[in-house]
């Protein structure tokens, strides 16, 4: 029964909702999809539609490459069904190379959301681990691991994560068999997850210091139920509220790092698409001079939907959650 | 109190002496250094004296050398900007990203807690939602969306201000109004989730069963107790906004510090890295500091212990 009410309050969140809605058709399109964007995202069509504006004529000559180096025609890719299926990507327009904006937005929209799992991910273990370990030992363990988060707070994020890059990309991609692609996203995903953890160990910190000394842990104490029991079966349930909130805060947040990190010119490397590389690529490309407007503003668009569905979810959990907020007065 | 003001002191002393020996740790391991062989083609003799120079090859007297600079203000030469001290260099962009970031938590503070106040008490209805969504405009999109976009349209098509640049009046509004977008998002949020908390209190009941007017125990009673962990992420807050932002500063043309963070990390600018490293710890443990003085003074329940 107790877990059902806060889904019954979840559901009666109106922006929650929408929120929730929105992210199953994004993901419902793009995992549809894949089989079709993760082989179609780099296909390139240089004799037509470089920086095509978005519109639902067919385009007729139609020549993809799959490498622009080597301007070789694709083989195999006559069938007519495929031919349509590249002519119907269309309606967000081509980048500069040719490529259907929309098959890369909706695979980057994927690779987007992993990143955004990932760092969700290392937050939830490392973070929850970090604070509760800290909160429960107390004393000078809960001092020295408080001050090694306090410490990490203190180094600045972006000069972290270029020295990873630096320092471990190519050892990385070597020890992987060469695989310079694979080993990039992995860098990106530990970048970005090593620094999410901090904020919820500090959470998971405070809530464990408020649990330990409420009643019924004393009472679990006088029933002779041991460290670990009382750790799993007593606090874990009463944290799984703060974690999950603060899971759905921390992916948001990942996405819009890998965007800064893309910026910079070191996020998700080439031609690899996410929802943030697509957007960084698209600011070139409107300016006074020229105004390919499609290459900023549909990437923006579904970044600024899924952002915003996660937060609305986060908010909406929060609320839903806190056993508090139901009986404010005013 | 003053024993807890010396301790908080020591505590940030060896936060920021942690924080640069990492930073030190991290940036000896990266291979190479900006004079190493085979990258310029220059006498084995100016290398030797350039490697002298800058203390290269001797790890151990380098830490030692720049902490002992660092204490007096003198952070020593950059490695990549040759004609200048990284002090000079820190000097003058910091008078730059201070008053970006310092007016952009001023922005924060005066919409953001507004609009959290206001949503707290429309709860649920479309005001609460309608101003939530704006606030978190802010959050979900990339600074360099927006940036750009205020660029084009209020400084292209509406030619309201400079097409970037620093100098005068008129370059500062919209570099700070972007800067400021992701902390309005955080202040509305935490005001909302404080005032609904501070709501359900007691002594609003009370205040209620004593006929006080809704507006004095909104402001007076709520508002003081929902304001206190929007003050403790001011903090923080306010030492990052003001040591700029790389993605603002290049798109409006600002010359701060947030774009020595990023080339000193990128051109292996050792110097730069642990001058702009110790200036944000220093700022950082700064600031918190601060907030805690003020949340003293704030809140009687941590004043009288």
């Amino acid at each position: 029964m107790a877990a059902i009410l806060p889904l019954k309050r979840l559901i009666q969140h109106r922006t929650a909702c929408a929120g929730m809605i929105a992210l199953t058709i994004l993901s419902a399109a793009a995992v549809l999809t894949l089989s079709l964007t993760a082989s179609w995202y780099n296909v390139q069509n240089l004799r037509e539609a470089v920086r095509e504006a978005p519109s639902l004529k067919p385009i007729t000559d139609f020549q993809p490459y799959a490498d622009a180096f080597s301007p070789q025609p694709m083989e195999g890719l006559g069938g007519s069904i495929v031919q349509s299926v590249y002519r119907a990507s269309g309606w967000m327009g081509y980048d500069d190379l040719g490529r259907s904006l929309l098959f890369r937005t909706m695979f980057g929209w994927l690779i987007s959301m992993a990143i955004a799992c990932a760092a969700a991910g290392v937050s939830v273990v490392i973070g929850t681990a970090w604070g509760a370990t800290a909160a429960l030992f107390g004393g000078r363990v809960d001092m020295v691991m408080m001050r090694v988060v306090d410490v990490l707070y203190g180094l600045p994020y972006v000069l972290f994560i270029i020295l990873l890059k630096v320092v471990l990309e190519r050892p990385l991609g070597d020890w992987l068999g060469g695989q310079a692609r694979l080993a990039n996203v992995i860098i990106v995903f530990v970048a970005i997850g090593s620094v999410g953890w901090l904020t919820m160990a500090r959470v998971i910190r405070g809530q464990v210091l408020s649990l330990r000394n409420q009643v019924f842990i004393e009472a679990a104490l006088a029933a002779g139920a041991g460290r670990t029991r009382i750790l799993w079966r007593h606090l874990l349930p009463n944290l799984v509220g703060p974690i999950v909130v603060y899971a759905t805060l921390v992916m948001p947040q990942a996405i819009l790092q890998e965007s800064f990190l893309s910026f910079l010119g070191i996020g998700v490397a080439s031609p690899v698409p996410s929802l943030g590389r697509l957007a960084a690529d698209g600011v070139q490309g409107v300016n006074t001079v020229v105004g390919f407007w499609w290459l900023l503003a549909f990437p923006c668009g579904i970044l600024l939907v899924t952002l915003l569905a996660f937060n609305f979810i986060g908010d909406g959990l929060r609320d839903a959650l806190d056993p508090k907020t139901r009986k404010a007065m005013l | 109190m003053i024993r807890t003001a010396i301790n908080r002191l020591l505590l940030g002393i060896v936060t920021v002496a942690c924080v640069y020996t990492v930073t030190f740790v991290m940036v000896m391991i990266v291979p190479g250094n900006p004079f190493a062989a085979g990258e310029r083609n220059m006498p084995s003799e100016v290398l030797s004296a350039l490697e002298a120079r800058y203390d290269v090859n001797n790890p151990v007297r380098y830490f030692g050398q720049f902490l002992a600079g660092a204490v007096r203000f003198d952070f020593g030469p950059s490695f990549q900007y040759r004609d200048w001290t990284c002090t000079q260099i820190i000097a003058q962009s910091l008078t730059v990203s201070a008053t970006l970031g310092f007016l952009a938590i001023l922005i924060a503070v005066a919409v953001g807690v507004p609009i959290g106040v206001f949503s707290a008490m429309n709860r649920g209805k479309w005001f609460d939602h309608a101003a939530l969504g704006f606030a978190l405009l802010g959050v979900s999109l990339p600074t360099f969306v927006t940036g750009s976009f205020l660029l084009i349209v209020c400084g292209v098509f509406l030619k309201w201000f400079p097409v970037g640049g620093w100098g005068t009046l008129g370059h500062i509004p919209l570099p700070a109004i972007t800067l400021s977008l992701p902390f309005i998002a955080y202040v509305a949020r935490l005001t909302r989730a404080g005032m609904l908390d501070a709501l359900s209190g007691d002594f609003v009941r009370t205040a209620i069963a004593k006929g006080a007017p809704h507006r004095e125990i909104i402001w007076k009673h709520v508002f003081r107790v929902a304001f206190l962990p929007v003050l403790s992420y001011i903090g923080p807050a306010a030492a990052q906004a003001m040591t700029g932002s790389f993605v603002v500063e290049k798109v409006f043309g600002v010359p701060g510090i947030g774009q020595h963070f990023v080339n000193s990390a990128l051109n292996l600018d050792r110097g730069l890295i642990l001058s702009t490293v110790l200036v944000f710890a220093v700022m950082l443990v700064v600031f918190n500091m601060v907030v805690d003085v003020v949340y003293m003074y704030v809140d009687p329940r941590v004043r009288n212990g």
